[in-house]
């Protein structure tokens, strides 16, 4: 097994076999790669022997499902890169988000965008900047401030349904060709500026290496504080945007909108295959997972299966790909 | 909470007390043990000598059970030890080099972590009196039983864990450089110990890099190299010069041409002055030459690896005691090091130097990615040329450069760690360590890259233990015990000898003045 998680400079000889998955998936870590694989099989095998699954209007409420939470996925990725772990506080910002994007809609879509992103950016920064300079440690920051974020969202609406004065439909329910939900291009979108970040720039590969060991990281120089920095802003900023996209459906902000962001990105992190120790993986792993998980749940819907049983459902399959990920690596030649 | 430990033994016929034979561990492609066999009588204290790196540790982690060896056997009185599992500490205990004490414990909890009692209630007030009777004669009789251990000097943690070692009653006792950290006075008081203990049948094995000590304390002596076993001896039959023989292999005579001339109108490229370092380096003042390689020489926790560390940024501001080319400069941080154009190879590949799961061309440029980026975005074809030239200036093969530098061997990893420094294009290049756990032929190509370097203007300073490479590299050597330099001389003024005596010894006129100075209170990190 070769897990490079930086891409190579020259070509490395593969193996036929990796140039294959290589060329299909673009991928080369065998984790990623499988649940690559696995979501093909699984949407082909849905789209066979489910029914409903490939109906117009299954497809597209499969497809919403997956923006918000592909998004805020794309931001716990860069976290979880930089050897954080996991930023715990999206679910409450995507939560007040959502109350601020009803609160905003009437000053315009574009403006209030602008404005909720950018207020997630900076209590990214704010953790990030406790986390980098205060040396705290990152869980038990983002947990704090999670709760001050619900807190003030509480403050501010009491606890109840902000209705939104506005158009929102655009992003709520707007469609490319009449079929392309515009929530999927932003997905894609906000994927295609965090990969460039992350593969192509200067911050990007500090974020990865800094995650992969810090100390050699410090020592060697690179601009550790930045990184982390960065990391939170845009994991803010992906909660925030993830709220937006929420609350856009139907132009309204509560507080138990999004709130479980947290762990659905978690789980689309793990799932996809990105390394929890940090510098291991890409963008589009976070992106594959929360299509994964997205996938199963609508299977799960569509055949009828209650919430409960989704839950549980969900948290069986994140424990197989934490299980399956840890014993791909204790069989890969190499590693401890 | 109780360890479980398998004694894991079974009775055979026995001779001797303990019996290693053809002990082997390879770690990847580093043997660090070939065959090694050994035997104790009961009541002896047997030294154990050789350079870093010459597989004492191993050998000693193999018989405690901590590492698993490719190949040989062990007897303990009698029984066949099952080998990678914990030795049971009945039979053998290990007073380890790294302390291996919980601060937050009490001094009676961590003398009893680990120990015989292996049922599952924990039953400390039983032992209270044997504890104290074994505090107090390792000389800790004002060190109450249930303060925590966090309250205790460096030197009396090392006391409690021979405490420990003692309090197990094993029949073998290894004393891992039990005195590394200890005042003159304390060494006494140790030996005191191990020598009642050895007329109480104790067999002892005892690592030691102070060789004044293995001479005063030790019945025999076996020297290991490079993973071998060379000689055992009567320590009575051998003199400090044939131990010394043994362990590095040759008599040290090297001839290198004299260090390149100071010329009187060039600031000298490094100016240390008073430099002072808490607890750890006093007063210390050097120059270093455009073009000269220094080693600073000195056991661990002298201060010698600390000076290095120093004028790396890792110790804190020390902006006032140093000058390169003359210029005063800011020197408080790794980046304010880096800025004045000081390089810095850690001793530590794995967890310091290299990113083992990063490509070896992202490695080497690390350091210098500003230089390679526009507009924050990687310009990659330059960098590729940059990381080619580097790789074939330390003899790494180009054609790896996209590969983990986890694929590569330890020598080829810590070339790896070089040329990331060497990226910088420094003035002044920190080297900690620079060939620990590297082969001698990757061994011989970094010492001649080096070399060159100097020859081209660079400033070399590095840290080191092993003799061999002190004389083989450095043009001056400065020697450092006990926080105090001893001194400064151009290396052909100075031979192995007088090295090994410095480093040991000190200025033995002045160095006794100084025994306060390891009374430093208690660091326990558990970093």
């Amino acid at each position: 097994m070769h897990k490079t998680a930086l891409e190579p400079i020259a070509q490395v000889s593969p193996t036929a076999l990796r140039r294959w998955a290589s060329a299909l998936f673009g991928t080369t870590s065998i984790h990623a790669a499988s649940i690559r694989i696995a979501t093909l099989v699984l949407i082909v095998v849905a789209a066979a022997i489910v029914p409903h699954f490939t109906e117009f209007g299954n497809v597209q409420s499969l497809m919403y499902s997956v923006a918000a939470v592909g998004i805020g996925a794309i931001g716990m990725a860069l976290v979880t890169l930089s050897g954080n772990l996991f930023m715990l506080s999206m679910g409450a910002t995507a939560a007040v988000s959502t109350v601020m994007f009803a609160a905003l809609i009437h000053l315009g879509l574009g403006t209030t965008l602008l404005l909720v992103v950018l207020s997630g950016l900076l209590m990214g920064i704010v953790q990030g900047g406790i986390i980098a300079l205060g040396k705290a440690n990152p869980i038990i920051t983002t947990i704090a401030t999670s709760s001050i974020i619900i807190g003030a969202g509480v403050i501010y609406t009491g606890g109840l349904t902000v209705i939104g004065k506005g158009d929102a439909t655009w992003l709520g329910q707007g469609k490319l060709f009449g079929w392309l939900p515009t929530q999927i291009l932003v997905l894609a979108i906000f994927a295609a500026i965090a990969s460039f970040i992350l593969q192509k720039s200067r911050i990007g590969r500090e974020i990865r290496l800094l995650g992969m060991r810090a100390e050699v990281a410090r020592i060697a120089g690179l601009r550790t504080m930045a990184a982390t920095l960065v990391c939170y802003a845009f994991a803010g900023a992906a909660a925030a945007l993830a709220g937006s996209l929420i609350a856009s459906s139907s132009a309204q902000g509560n507080l138990t909108y999004g709130i479980d962001l947290d762990f659905n990105a978690i789980a689309a992190v793990l799932v996809g295959g990105i390394s929890i120790r940090g510098g291991r993986g890409h963008i589009s792993d976070a992106v594959t997972g929360a299509i994964f998980l997205a996938v199963i749940g609508n299977i799960l819907l569509v055949s009828g299966v209650s919430y409960e049983y989704q839950l549980v459902a969900k948290g069986i399959v994140v424990l197989a790909a934490v299980v399956f990920g840890a014993l791909l690596a204790r069989l890969g030649p190499g590693r401890k | 909470m109780l360890q479980d430990a398998n004694p894991g033994t079974e009775p055979v016929a026995a001779q001797s007390l303990l019996c290693a034979r053809n002990l082997t561990k390879h770690y990847g492609g580093v043997k660090a043990l070939t065959g090694v066999s050994l035997e104790l009588a009961p009541g002896e204290i047997h030294a154990l000598c050789g350079e870093n790196g010459a597989g004492k540790s191993t050998f000693i982690k193999i018989l405690g059970g901590l590492v698993q060896p490719d190949d040989g056997e062990i007897t303990v009185d009698g029984h066949h030890l099952k080998l990678g599992n914990r030795t049971d500490p009945r039979l053998i205990s290990i007073v380890h080099q790294e302390l291996a004490i919980v601060p937050t414990l009490s001094v009676l909890d961590n003398i009893l972590l680990g120990g015989a009692d292996q049922s599952e209630i924990y039953r400390r007030s039983q032992y209270r009196d044997s504890v104290r009777e074994h505090l107090d004669s390792v000389g800790l009789s004002h060190v109450k039983l249930d303060a925590p251990a966090s309250r205790l000097s460096l030197a009396e943690c090392q006391l409690v864990e021979i405490a420990r070692g003692m309090s197990r009653q094993a029949k073998v006792l290894l004393l891992d450089e039990p005195t590394a950290t200890l005042s003159d006075a304390e060494i006494v008081r140790v030996f005191d110990v191990a020598r009642r203990l050895r007329d109480q049948g104790t067999a002892m094995i005892f690592v030691s890099h102070r060789l004044d000590e293995v001479f005063a304390l030790t019945d025999r002596v076996t020297v290991f190299r490079n993973g071998q076993h060379v000689l055992t001896q009567r320590t009575s039959n051998m003199t400090t010069a044939e131990v010394i023989k043994a362990m590095i292999g040759r008599e040290l005579v090297h001839s290198r041409a004299k260090p390149p001339e100071r010329r009187a109108d060039l600031a000298p490229r490094l100016s240390v002055s008073n430099l002072t370092v808490a607890d750890k380096v006093e007063d210390l003042s050097a120059d270093v030459a455009a073009g000269e390689i220094l080693a600073v020489v000195g056991q661990l926790g002298s201060g010698a690896e600390v000076l290095v560390e120093a004028l790396a940024g890792l110790r804190g501001d020390i902006s006032n005691s140093v000058k390169v080319d003359g210029q005063a400069i800011k020197l408080d941080s790794i980046r304010s090091s880096l800025k004045a154009g000081i390089a810095y190879v850690a001793e530590d590949r794995a967890d310091k130097g290299v990113f083992l799961d990063a490509p070896i061309a992202i490695n080497i440029t690390a350091s210098v990615m500003a230089k390679f980026s526009k507009a924050g975005i990687m310009r990659r074809a330059g960098e590729q040329e940059e990381a080619r030239r580097l790789a074939s200036m330390f003899a790494i093969d180009p054609k790896r450069l996209p590969h983990e530098v986890s694929t590569l061997s330890g020598g080829n990893q810590q070339k790896v760690s070089l040329a990331k420094a060497v990226a910088l294009a420094p003035r002044l290049l920190l080297l900690n360590e620079p060939t620990r756990g590297v082969d001698i032929g990757a061994r011989a190509e970094i010492y001649s890259t080096l070399r060159k370097m100097a020859d081209d203007g660079l400033a070399i300073v590095f840290y080191s233990t092993d003799l061999e490479e002190i004389l083989e590299l450095a043009d001056t050597v400065l020697t450092v015990f006990r926080g105090r330099m001893v001194r400064h001389k151009p290396r052909f003024e100075i031979d192995g000898d007088t090295l090994l005596h410095d480093i040991v010894a000190g200025d033995s006129d002045a160095s006794h003045g100084h025994v306060s100075f390891r009374n430093q209170p208690a660091q326990v990190d558990n970093a």
